[in-house]
């Protein structure tokens, strides 16, 4: 009892950790991609709708790793594999 | 309707197309592999992404269509749509984890497989419209 309240408050911690890393990469990549977007649009201002288009993509490319990242934390917190591991040892 | 717009939709389209593709090699693997369960949680795991980026060529027209209005809004409502990526993403993978009890790793590699078709697409812009 005591190692399964012990697995899931590591868990916690370990899902609020990635998810802070997560957000802090999002953060930081949409930062540079929208400085270099108005750099762009500051150099050639008749490129505005090609870099737009661009700067979408890009950043949706960019989204999908922190995206990645959510998804292997929400199966941490709703279908733990550590959980399971230590369960298993137990009874069996 | 604007160039930018018709770049936009044009790549939405071709990353619709890719994304289905990939959920059903995925889907139809799971099926040779394992059986019907991996199946549906591909299935699910995709659908999950398309989803998102249904939501966002949504959010991409809406911002358009505003933007005729008040240049400004375009960036709000952009910002307002990668926030409910987020939480969209967030409720369905709770859903189909924790509630309809799907296999997570099915579900995270098809969700992964497909995010990554964002490297296979490419902004066309060849189109350049006539001014009149």
């Amino acid at each position: 009892m005591e190692a399964m309240a012990l697995v899931y408050g590591y868990t916690a911690i370990a899902v609020g950790i990635i998810l802070a890393a997560a957000g802090l990469g999002s953060a930081l990549g949409w930062g540079l991609i929208c400085s270099k977007f108005l750099e762009g649009i500051a150099r050639q201002p008749e490129m505005r709708p090609q870099l737009m288009g661009q700067m979408l993509f890009t950043g949706g490319l960019m989204e999908a790793f922190p995206m990645i990242v959510l998804g292997m934390a929400m199966w941490f917190v709703f279908a733990n594999p550590f959980a399971a591991a230590v369960q298993a040892s137990v009874g069996g | 309707m604007s160039f930018a717009l018709v770049v936009m939709r044009r790549v939405v389209r071709r990353l619709l197309i890719v994304q289905v593709i990939l959920t059903l090699i995925i889907a139809l693997s799971y099926l040779v592999l394992q059986n019907s369960d991996g199946l549906f949680a591909a299935f699910y795991g995709g659908s999950i992404t398309l989803s998102g980026t249904l939501l966002m060529a949504w959010r991409i027209g809406r911002a358009a269509e505003v933007a005729s209005i008040e240049r400004q809004q375009r960036y709000i409502e952009i910002y307002i749509g990668a926030i409910q990526k987020f939480i969209l993403t967030l409720v369905l993978m709770a859903l189909g984890m924790g509630y309809l009890k799907l296999d997570p790793l099915a579900i995270l590699i098809s969700f992964a497989v497909t995010q990554l078709s964002f490297i296979a697409n490419k902004v066309d812009t060849s189109y350049v419209p006539v001014k009149k």
